[in-house]
């Protein structure tokens, strides 16, 4: 903490504010003009009727938050946030060591890693179809194993679930590793030669000089892949349809209903419940960081 | 001994997952390289149209080029909308660039009233999903007479949040000695971010020009929302739901559009590791 | 019969997407394929290196017009005073002046049985016009020949009588001129049915050419009946055939062929000769060849006027100079001696060129910058001639543009947007709808549209179908229409109880359909009442089957919309799950004694006449099953008088059968409705009067009946289609219906005129309950059990209105 002060103090003799806003403002003038305005217009919007015309108060709020749809997708959102973020996080963070580890075919692995995020939603989700449909592959594989007749739809009743979260890992995995990698690649040899000599084994390495140096990288990663879970919408809705199993009827698919009868007041509200959610669990985090470092 | 166990493990895991993501993509590439027929008699059940047992191969039994041929010979609108796709992400690509580092510069290496609000609204904007700014970016985009032109899809993509993010992140990792130096040889504060900042922070800007290429790349809901002009959309919107009568000439269309994204990397992939080998740490 | 049209629309779709491929895109190409072969990072780099270079040209290339626009736009060629372009891609650009105008030409008397013949510039450059003429019966009864002359046609008295064979009676077909400079006709026999060739020699009779070659050859009831035939100036002849055109010597010495195909549309007559050269159209585009040899010269490929030329009917003529036009439903274009870009020169949509209900049959070059066309109706009866004369002081575009949006393109809604610009001369009418066809996703498209109402914007007037019209009208979209339908019910009125059915409690209006679509059922007297609801369904028991087989899903839809009343529109307001259940089995009942499956495998198809196809409100049309004899009664969707030819012909083979509309049920369709947020509301209301206008009502589109009451008694009376008749067959079994006559047209439009109950049943629940049902019928679950699934969806679907 100590360290911090005196950084930013140091800093602050150095730079004064004036050139960093000259840096800034290029960019910070035209996320206004683009995002900020049009999110303030959905903050409006959140307090007015569907069309925007009249101040309705906290209305939608209530309707919202007692809407049972949303409360069910909001579940189900969490859910999947909880089960595929922890899975996405330590599998892509165990992998992109692996490669970053390991001396033969690293281009190819990297390489194969990057594939998923490249395909084409509409490609992929026939894929997936061929593979998980009643008469898809896994079916034909298992009943050549069991020797007993499979015609399960997968992604129907209580395999939807992981199912999408199996598809969501397939496509993202690679995008984390990306970052991880650049993460990784930023520590300096140095640091694990150091450690080497005194004796440090693999997983106090690990413990000591790696984990410690992605803090940022972690952050950046947790964040990226929780907006891409908004983005696996498409391959979702094209893979289950637009009314899925309620057990993996997201967020997503609400606000897209919503939008197609036109009751974006809902949505603002709706994505205004979302910005609180994120706004607790970053004062949950911050709060948490605050004490971890007190204890220190 | 116990070395080679354990890099035989890694390797098998290793290979393991490029297996899992090898084999559906290996699934696709047979896929488009089947004459129209052989995919049908694979495929009917997932494609929708009939009930059979899915003949799923790796190879096609005849293999074919007639549907890349198809599309890459007789489809003069998948090359309008090739076009419009580069016309749209190239300056998209450029302008974060220009306008994303320093403002990424500014987030990492200066400290000003308001640096720790500013940042997290970046953040906020990249966690809103599209759907929910959709109209009301609309409305912007219609009192700057943007919509139904190329701009439409080039200006909100420069002033993304996206890349000033992932950039302030890598240029946080700057080791400071690096910077001392800098201050020490009388560099001015441009002069740094010009001859530390961007060297060294090299492979973030690379990761979000790459990941910011993907992203433009793919776009689908913003075109069809900003662009009613059919002429000026982007390749994502060439046969984007896979539909019977064109389904091998969508999945060609699919493969085509891979190629300018994992090109890229491909070749920038050193780059995300060279840039920072023999620095100093961070802090 | 429906599934052959729509199997023809889907053809001239895919063409769309495939035709043609500019040279500058065929590099583009190479590259594109050289991008691929390389691998590895070195040469990825390379690869990239090019991309990039690529790429930058790509920018430029955009700087200049972006697209394809720029191809059909005159602005590429400076200096040359060419009409603008009405393209819409312009928007409405105010500075461009200049436009071609419609007007009509008149033309001499023509009765009921006249058939237009031919229209060309003869000798001298002179005008001239064949009509040939029927008698009271409908036979050939000659032809009369017209000269066009101080702006009037002379007729050339006689003609006929003079240059008729004498030795055999034909029927005239065709008359051209040669470039030769002489006359020649095409006619068929009227007692053999075979073609004769013949020019009219100095004296002005007729002498046969090349006759045998259109003798039938050995063993065979037809010889050959070329479309159309050219004679060149050294007296060669060039027989169009099939997908080849093939030139002849007089004495008929075959010279050589030069193919010409183009889709596997029936106009197989596209095509023109030049003193070198003859021109006509292929799969790449229009293509020259040299008269000489027959070797092509040049392929123009249509790149971005392919959409203008994928259209059936279209004219190709030349300019005199070596230039090439085409004429087609979206408008006419041109492309100079050497060039391959295509200018659009009018706008088919502006003109009668885009009306729906004629076809444009001859087109050719006046003597100045203007243009004559030759419209003929889908009948064959009525002919329109226009002449187009360029008018430099009237705007590009009309200063005013009216949108017509919709998710499917629709005749009805076009040729009322035809019929509205001839009256409003100052208003263009773009009709849009969304490109579905190109696999674009339609939920999406609906939420761009969303977005542009949300702001105020967005077409003036929306064809609903397909889209959340609940919604629209809850959230104040839709404007009130009732001083409209006020209006029309005084002035022309339409069916009472469909204005009553759309009208709200408080009066209002804000939905109307334009066409409705009607359900009967055919069969005895038992199985009408089977439809009483789904109890009776169930308890059908006869000797047959109550329905025929159809896929779980189509019977469902099809249980759905019959019975609409008792599922869905109980006073409990949702279906209840015991509902649901007995609906359920009901519909696996009726499936397990006609053989209905989830899917049908080839073989069944094929032996029980259905396919997997998803049905319009489930109703494939099984009358012909009735009759032979698979099932207890037929149920048919009526949408215009061809959907009555067949049910008719069982009809009359089942005295104890009738046809009775159920429930007294019509299905909306083109449900119209005005954006309030519109800048121009009284074009949009002035539009809606216009649609639902007789003239535009009484037309066919095969999309649904007339609502306009006297649009439906000129169905009934006028003769236009008498001669039109119908086969159907699978197998051994064939069935063939003529064209209803008037006391038959009558009687349905008694069951039209009866129906009080409109159904449009909620896509989004109908596909609920097929997903949730389809386990249930392939034995997995129970009813219960797919009830009890389908209710929770339904609930997750109320309770996001909630």
């Amino acid at each position: 903490m100590d360290r911090d002060c005196q950084n930013i103090r140091c800093r602050k003799a150095r730079h004064p504010a004036r050139m960093a806003y000259l840096f800034l403002t290029p960019s910070f003038l035209g996320v206004t003009v683009f995002f900020v305005l049009p999110f303030l217009d959905v903050v409006r919007r959140s307090f007015s009727d569907a069309m925007g015309r009249f101040f309705v108060g906290l209305e939608n709020y209530e309707s919202v938050w007692n809407n049972q749809a949303f409360r069910l997708a909001g579940g189900n959102t969490i859910c999947f946030l909880a089960a595929a973020l922890p899975l996405l996080f330590t599998g892509s963070l165990v992998l992109s060591l692996m490669v970053y580890e390991t001396k033969n075919c690293k281009g190819l692995f990297k390489t194969s890693l990057i594939l998923p995020m490249a395909v084409p939603a509409a490609a992929m989700v026939l894929v997936w179809k061929l593979l998980l449909c009643p008469d898809g592959a896994v079916n034909q594989l298992l009943m050549a194993l069991t020797g007993q007749i499979w015609d399960r739809d997968w992604v129907n009743g209580r395999t939807a679930f992981p199912m999408l979260v199996a598809t969501y890992l397939w496509k993202n995995t690679g995008y984390d590793m990306l970052l991880w990698l650049a993460g990784l690649g930023a520590i300096p040899d140095s640091l694990y030669d150091a450690a080497k000599m005194d004796g440090a084994g693999f997983f106090d390495r690990l413990r000591y000089i790696t984990l410690p140096n992605l803090k940022n990288t972690m952050a950046l990663v947790l964040i990226l892949s929780g907006v891409n879970v908004f983005r696996v919408y498409r391959e979702a809705y094209l893979l289950t349809g637009t009314y899925p199993d309620p057990s993996i009827y997201m967020i997503p698919h609400l606000f897209g209903h919503w939008f197609l009868t036109l009751d974006i007041q809902k949505m603002s509200t709706g994505a205004m419940f979302l910005v609180m959610f994120l706004a607790a669990v970053w004062g949950v985090a911050f709060v948490g960081r605050g004490k971890g470092r007190r204890t220190e | 001994m116990r070395k080679i166990v354990q890099t035989r493990i890694q390797w098998i895991i290793l290979f393991g997952a490029c297996l899992l993501i090898w084999l559906p993509l290996l699934l696709m590439a047979a896929a488009v390289f089947m004459p129209e027929d052989e995919l049908l008699w694979r495929y009917l059940s997932p494609l929708g149209i009939g009930r059979a047992p899915v003949r799923a191969a790796l190879i096609p039994s005849y293999p074919s080029w007639e549907a890349l041929m198809e599309l890459l010979f007789h489809s003069p609108g998948f090359f309008v909308m090739f076009w419009n796709s580069c016309i749209q992400v190239i300056p998209m690509l450029l302008g974060q660039l220009l306008v994303g580092a320093p403002a990424a510069w500014a987030f990492a290496q200066f400290s000003f009233p308001g640096r720790r609000l500013i940042f997290c609204l970046y953040v906020l904007l990249i966690v809103l999903p599209f759907q929910v700014t959709q109209v009301s970016n609309y409305l912007v985009l219609d009192k700057l007479g943007l919509l139904d032109s190329h701009w439409a899809m080039i200006l909100p993509g420069i002033w993304s949040a996206f890349p000033v993010f992932i950039m302030t992140r890598s240029f946080q990792a700057i080791p400071k000695s690096l910077l001392e130096a800098a201050y020490l040889d009388g560099a001015g504060k441009v002069e740094t971010f010009f001859l530390v900042g961007i060297p060294v922070g090299y492979p973030g800007i690379v990761t979000a020009l790459l990941l910011g290429f993907m992203d433009g790349w793919n776009a689908l809901e913003q075109p069809m929302a900003y662009l009613r002009d059919i002429s000026l959309w982007p390749l994502a919107l060439y046969l984007p739901d896979i539909v019977q009568d064109k389904a091998a000439v969508a999945f060609a269309a699919g493969a085509v559009m891979m190629v300018p994204p994992v090109l890229l990397y491909l070749n920038g992939q050193g780059e995300l590791e060279e840039g920072m080998g023999g620095y100093e740490g961070k802090e | 019969m429906n599934l052959d049209q729509e199997g023809s629309r889907e053809m001239g779709l895919l063409k769309n997407l495939t035709n043609g491929c500019v040279p500058d895109a065929k590099e583009r190409c190479k590259e594109s394929v050289k991008m691929e072969k390389v691998k590895g990072r070195r040469a990825g780099r390379l690869a990239v290196l090019c991309l990039f270079v690529g790429i930058g040209a790509g920018i430029l290339g955009g700087c200049k017009g972006g697209g394809q626009r720029e191809v059909l736009s005159p602005a590429l060629l400076p200096g040359q005073e060419l009409p603008a372009s009405p393209n819409q891609d312009f928007g409405d650009v105010p500075e461009a002046v200049g436009r071609y105008i419609e007007t009509a030409v008149e033309l001499p008397e023509i009765g009921a049985n006249d058939r237009f013949v031919s229209f060309f510039k003869g000798k001298d450059n002179e005008m001239e016009l064949y009509i040939a003429s029927g008698d009271d019966l409908g036979r050939p009864a000659g032809a009369r020949r017209f000269v066009w002359e101080n702006n009037g046609w002379r007729q050339d008295e006689g003609w006929w009588d003079q240059v008729k064979p004498g030795d055999i009676s034909v029927e005239i077909r065709r008359v051209f001129y040669g470039l030769d400079g002489k006359y020649y006709f095409s006619a068929m026999g009227t007692e053999e049915y075979i073609y004769h060739l013949y020019q009219i020699n100095e004296e002005g009779e007729s002498e046969e050419l090349l006759k045998e070659l259109f003798l039938p050859g050995a063993g065979k009831n037809y010889g050959m009946i070329p479309p159309k035939a050219e004679v060149s100036r050294d007296g060669k002849i060039l027989i169009y055939g099939m997908d080849e055109a093939t030139l002849y010597e007089p004495d008929g010495k075959r010279l050589f062929s030069m193919e010409k195909s183009w889709g596997g549309t029936s106009e197989n007559s596209i095509g023109y000769m030049t003193e070198e050269e003859f021109v006509t159209m292929t799969e790449e585009g229009v293509i020259r060849y040299r008269l000489s040899d027959g070797q092509p010269i040049q392929v123009i490929s249509f790149d971005g006027g392919n959409r203008l030329l994928s259209e059936e009917h279209c004219i190709l003529f030349g300019d005199g100079d070596g230039g090439i036009y085409v004429a087609g439903e979206k408008g006419l274009a041109h492309v100079g001696a050497e060039g391959s870009l295509w200018e659009l020169l009018m706008d088919g949509s502006l003109n009668a060129m885009g009306m729906q209900n004629i076809y444009c049959q001859e087109f050719l070059q006046g003597n100045e910058k203007d243009y004559y066309g030759v419209y003929v109706s889908d009948g064959g009866v009525g002919i329109e001639m226009y002449h187009y004369t360029y008018d430099p002081d009237m705007a590009a575009s009309p200063p005013v543009t009216l949108t017509v949006y919709g998710l499917k393109d629709n005749s009805t809604v076009r040729q009322a947007a035809a019929l509205f610009q001839k009256s409003h001369s100052d208003v263009r009418v773009e009709v849009l709808s969304s490109v579905e066809e190109r696999g674009t996703p339609s939920e999406e498209m609906i939420r761009a549209l969303n977005t542009e109402l949300l702001n105020g914007k967005g077409a003036d007037v929306l064809i609903l179908d397909g889209l959340p019209w609940k919604s629209y009208e809850e959230k104040g979209i839709l404007a009130d229409m009732r001083q409209i339908f006020t209006d029309i019910q005084k002035e022309e009125p339409m069916m009472e109880q469909v204005v009553s059915d759309f009208t709200r409690e408080d009066g209002g209006i804000y939905q109307m359909p334009a066409r409705i679509g009607i359900p009967v059922v055919i069969g005895n007297e038992l199985a009408r009442q089977a439809f009483d609801n789904i109890e009776t369904m169930a308890g059908y028991k006869g000797e047959k089957p109550l329905m025929a087989a159809d896929t779980y899903e189509n019977l469902l839809c099809l249980m759905a919309n019959l019975q609409y009343q008792q599922l869905f529109d109980s006073r409990e307001g949702d279906i209840t799950e015991d509902l649901l259940v007995r609906y359920l089995e009901t519909a696996k009942g009726i499936g397990e004694e006609n053989g209905s499956r989830t899917m049908f495998t080839e073989e069944e198809m094929e032996r029980l006449w259905v396919s997997n196809n998803k049905m319009p409100y489930g109703i494939r049309g099984t009358s012909i099953n009735y009759d032979y004899g698979s099932c207890a009664c037929g149920v048919e969707n009526m949408l215009g008088l061809y959907d009555l030819i067949i049910p008719k012909a069982v009809l009359k083979k089942h005295p104890e059968a009738s046809m009775e509309s159920i429930h007294r049920i019509y299905f909306p369709r083109i449900l119209i409705g005005v954006n309030q947020g519109s800048s121009k509301p009284e074009l949009a209301r002035e539009f809606v009067r216009c649609l639902f206008s007789v003239e535009v009502q009484k037309e066919e589109f095969f999309d649904g009946f007339p609502v306009n009451l006297r649009a439906q008694e000129e169905n009934c009376i006028s003769t236009g289609k008498n001669d039109i008749s119908i086969g159907s067959g699978i197998g051994d079994y064939h069935i063939s219906g003529e064209w209803p006559n008037t006391q038959e047209r009558r009687e349905l439009y008694e069951i039209i005129r009866s129906v009080s109950v409109p159904v449009m049943m909620d896509e989004t629940i109908m596909n609920m309950i097929v997903d949730g049902a389809r386990d249930y019928f392939d034995g997995k679950v129970s009813a219960r059990e797919a009830a009890a699934f389908i209710c929770r969806k339904i609930t997750l679907y109320r309770a996001e209105q909630g």
